[in-house]
């Protein structure tokens, strides 16, 4: 077993968000998590900085994990980390009181209503019973749920659990929420709402909010920043936009004419292009000038440029390719 | 969206009482608890024999007032003093020395005879009493109490993987324990601990002066120490029973198993020893097969608790057994609890 780090030794390497003055509000550093033979994580350094985090991973990745060493449950067998500038190894309830978490497991308490769940929820976390009521009423009118309040919660839909979880990870104001698949069982629209949701939270009541998930396309709609963590490593954390760039930079062409002798043109001007399976070109723009020659090739081979926009990489295809490597460190794009 | 939806709302309210969550859990497990309506018929029938032990303290301390109920009182005190076995230390001198001059002493209607009798033997009288109802009437319906309860407080949670709505919140794995565990608490002081406190204030009401309060300061505190015997144990078992199983009527038939089969061996074994020693028989009679059952260790470890024992030292082994059987049902709900989060 690795020994355990002073927690107060919190080393300054420099992470992702490179040039990002975002405050950060977890910071982990060299952390790392057995379970018996099991190596859960491995030399994990990351930060998350305010606003919406992704952290993506495939099964077994570690994220929960990562997100109970978070909320100070389990502590680290090395490393170190600070979670809103507390210790996660000394300071775990400090941790939870500030900390919301809603959990991916279907946790409920058989045989009480929702309202007295997130009523309970608060009277946890050490607030009075009447005021605890009375903001349990709040959050749910927040989280969209009406008159099902007052029913067992043994008899909830899917749906109406996930939304349930999330008020009572709301209950006591946090000033960071943890979400383990907030959408998972949810209808589109009710998918939507939720997405909204924690889009308020982070733009309207300065909430961070860190949200595991498998669904990419969630945290490419509301997440500033991503993490994704496999077998125990971060392979990649940064900003969505850095994240989506292209390895070089590129542009994206779609025409209305001759592809061929728009290609033909590219190649006799010495661009390299290449046609993706949608029928667009990805012409490659390594100084960042093309954009007026590619105007006047096409007009000279005789063809229409419908679209021409930076080429990005989609997150599906981050997520594939960081799956796809070896262990690379700290994993900074 | 409700048409008087605000949007979210910060809120910057305090929480005075942390340290206290896990009193929330056990407010909403008595709660819980409370819904069921046989838990609340078999706490009304607990109840009942309060009556019967309100009603023993009453005709003792009525000897005082009324002189032709004495000789009924000096025959219960010979019965208890004689099967208790502490009579055989010679504790108790009874004011006579012969059957004729107990038959005189029993005519008796001179006040300062029979007040100076009481007196002496109130202390004992009413620890028997305290005895047998912690004993045989609550202990009893404290075993069906605590097996309504306490097997589903931990096996529900784990069944619908409750445990990190709890954990994720500023509580330990400990106060979770402790939370459910007042749950048990709250009935088992609710059915024993007030009801024989009761016993004590009503029979202090009913005695000639408050200077009884001197003879009898302890029983209070036995009382407590009792309840303490009875609850303690009993819910680490059952809820280590409850952290076991995920089906919480698993953890119940093991519960009922536990104390069925036990006390029931013991009385077999304990017949058996009778039937060839047909003279060791008292009505406090302690078999040497008594470890085999909770209840009957229980039962021992309680007449210690009330004094009734001829060799306190004679409780060791049996309160070494309830320490061990606390200790090691407390670890394994401890690591019960704790492993959700590890894995």
């Amino acid at each position: 077993m690795a020994e355990k780090t002073n927690p107060g030794d919190v080393e300054p390497i420099q992470l992702a968000w490179d040039g990002d003055t975002t405050p950060t509000v977890v910071e982990l550093r060299g952390l790392t998590k057995r379970f018996g033979n099991v190596i859960a994580l491995t030399d994990v350094s990351l930060d998350v900085p305010q606003g919406i985090t992704g952290l993506l991973g495939p099964n077994g990745a570690g994220k929960s994990t990562l997100i109970k060493i978070l909320l100070g449950l389990v502590q680290p067998t090395a490393g170190t980390g600070l979670v809103e500038g507390r210790d996660v190894l000394r300071e775990g309830k400090a941790i939870r009181a500030s900390v919301g978490f809603m959990p991916e497991d279907d946790c409920y308490i058989p045989g009480i209503s929702g309202v007295e769940m997130v009523h309970f929820a608060a009277c946890l976390n050490g607030y009075p019973s009447l005021e605890g009521l009375r903001r349990a009423h709040e959050v749910l009118d927040f989280c969209g749920t009406e008159e099902e309040r007052y029913r067992e919660v043994d008899t909830y839909s899917t749906g109406m659990r996930q939304k349930l979880k999330f008020a009572q990870a709301l209950v006591h104001d946090p000033s960071l929420l943890i979400l383990d698949e907030p959408t998972s069982g949810l209808d589109p629209d009710e998918r939507q709402i939720m997405l909204n949701r924690i889009q308020s939270l982070s733009r309207k009541a300065g909430m961070s909010v860190l949200i595991s998930t498998h669904i990419l396309p969630d945290v490419q709609q509301i997440c500033d920043h991503a993490i994704v963590l496999v077998e125990g490593q971060v392979r990649r954390q940064d900003s969505i936009e850095n994240l989506n760039r292209t390895s070089s930079p590129s542009l994206q062409v779609r025409i209305v004419g001759d592809m061929a002798a728009y290609t033909t043109a590219l190649g006799n001007a010495g661009i390299t292009s290449s046609l993706d399976g949608t029928g667009t070109l990805i012409v490659e723009d390594p100084a960042g000038d093309l954009a007026g020659r590619l105007w006047s090739l096409a007009f000279q081979a005789g063809v229409g440029i419908r679209s021409l926009t930076p080429a990005m990489t989609s997150l599906d295809e981050v997520f594939i390719q960081a799956m796809q490597e070896g262990g690379s460190g700290n994993g900074n794009a | 969206m409700a048409m008087h939806d605000l949007g979210y709302r910060s809120w910057d309210a305090h929480a005075p009482y942390q340290k206290y969550s896990w009193l929330s859990i056990s407010r909403y497990g008595v709660r819980l608890a409370w819904k069921s309506h046989w838990l609340r018929r078999i706490v009304f029938l607990a109840f009942m024999p309060v009556a019967l032990m309100v009603g023993a303290v009453f005709f003792f301390e009525q000897a005082s007032n009324t002189p032709a109920i004495f000789p009924a009182v000096v025959t219960v005190v010979e019965f208890l003093e004689r099967n208790d076995g502490q009579s055989a230390d010679g504790d108790f001198q009874q004011p006579y020395q012969s059957m004729a001059d107990r038959a005189v002493f029993l005519r008796t209607r001179d006040p300062e005879k029979i007040a100076s009798y009481l007196s002496e033997h109130r202390p004992r009288v009413w620890k028997d009493i305290l005895f047998v109802f912690f004993k045989n009437s609550q202990g009893l319906t404290l075993v069906i109490l605590i097996g309504m309860i306490a097997p589903g407080l931990i096996s529900r949670d784990m069944q619908s993987r409750a445990f990190l709505l709890y954990l994720s919140r500023p509580i330990t794995p400990f106060q979770y324990a402790l939370g459910k565990a007042t749950t048990v608490w709250v009935f088992v002081a609710s059915v024993s601990t007030i009801p024989a406190l009761a016993v004590y204030f009503v029979g202090v009401l009913f005695s000639p002066n408050l200077g009884v309060l001197l003879n009898t300061w302890d029983i209070p505190l036995r009382i407590l120490l009792a309840s303490g015997v009875l609850a303690i144990p009993t819910t680490a078992l059952a809820l280590c029973l409850s952290s076991i199983v995920h089906e919480s009527r698993y953890a119940g038939f093991s519960w009922y198993a536990i104390w069925i089969v036990g006390a029931v061996a013991t009385n077999i074994l304990t017949g058996i020893a009778i039937a060839e020693d047909p003279q060791n028989i008292s009505f406090f009679a302690r078999s040497a097969w008594s470890w085999l059952s909770l209840y009957h260790v229980l039962g021992i470890v309680e007449q210690w608790v009330f004094g009734l024992m001829a060799k306190p030292t004679d409780v060791i082994p049996y309160l070494t057994m309830l320490v061990v059987l606390t200790i090691v049902c407390f670890s394994i709900l401890m690591r019960r609890i704790t492993a959700p989060i590890r894995i």
